[in-house]
């Protein structure tokens, strides 16, 4: 079952979307990668159910573990970086786009998101333009990104 | 000057009227990014110093904020040249392209 915590308005109930075709011998049969829409839906639901994370490399560890399994279970394509421009697997940003905006805030930059991780562990995840926030999670302090 | 100091240069001359914005200070052998936006259109540019230039047109109204999140760049560009003519072919385009993962140079 995938998780569905239901605290993001836009996420629909994922076990419902997540239909997988079982034959008459209740094997399953092989089916078509879903899109990247639902995987990064899945994505943020794991994170926010995934208990607080302690410190910014934890953070950051668990956003990267999280994205390659949920790539690794819905896609199965191989977790192969240098094919990224073919083979449609998500990767995570790399590393070199980390940058410390505050004593406690590190942002990673994507193409069209922010990433913030806090010292505490905290993790907000928003869009560029509109702001909109994607995901909002504390540390295990209890306090989110901008509350340190 | 580094090729994306170079490229911001280059694009502040070309299209005056474009909002340029660097995602933060040059820093010697660090990425950085370019958003470029024009009228409606943003074009959004990844720098990595040792591999050229990742350019996007991403949607500035998107139905689904989610979507765009770690996904690559749409075209790369070794010289910081044609990645410019690249992002002034996506902003004077009348119709948005369809998305294409294309290296060049």
């Amino acid at each position: 079952m995938l998780p569905n915590s239901g605290r993001s308005p836009w996420v629909p109930s994922l076990s419902l979307l997540w239909i997988v075709p079982t034959e008459e011998d209740g094997s399953s049969s092989a089916m078509a990668i879903p899109p990247k829409a639902f995987r990064l839906k899945v994505l943020v639901a794991r994170l926010e159910q995934h208990r607080p994370f302690s410190s910014f490399h934890e953070a950051y560890q668990g956003l990267i573990s999280t994205l390659d399994a949920v790539e690794d279970e819905l896609t199965g394509i191989p977790n192969c970086p240098s094919n990224w421009m073919v083979d449609g697997r998500l990767y995570p940003p790399q590393r070199d786009h980390l940058r410390q905006i505050l004593p406690n805030v590190t942002r990673l930059r994507a193409k069209e998101h922010y990433i913030f991780i806090g010292a505490n562990g905290a993790m907000e995840i928003k869009d560029v333009t509109t702001d909109v926030v994607l995901l909002s999670k504390a540390g295990t302090d209890g306090r989110k990104v901008w509350e340190q | 000057m580094n090729d994306i100091g170079t490229l911001y240069r280059a694009l502040q001359q070309e299209i005056p009227g474009a909002d340029l914005k660097l995602d933060g200070p040059l820093v010697e052998g660090k990425p950085n990014w370019l958003d470029v936006f024009y009228l409606d259109k943003w074009v959004v540019v990844e720098w990595r110093p040792s591999q050229g230039f990742g350019v996007s047109l991403n949607q500035v109204k998107k139905e689904d904020p989610l979507e765009g999140l770690f996904a690559g760049p749409d075209f790369i560009f070794a010289d910081w040249a044609e990645a410019k003519d690249q992002i002034l072919s996506l902003l004077h385009a009348e119709t948005q392209p369809e998305p294409r993962r294309v290296a060049h140079g």
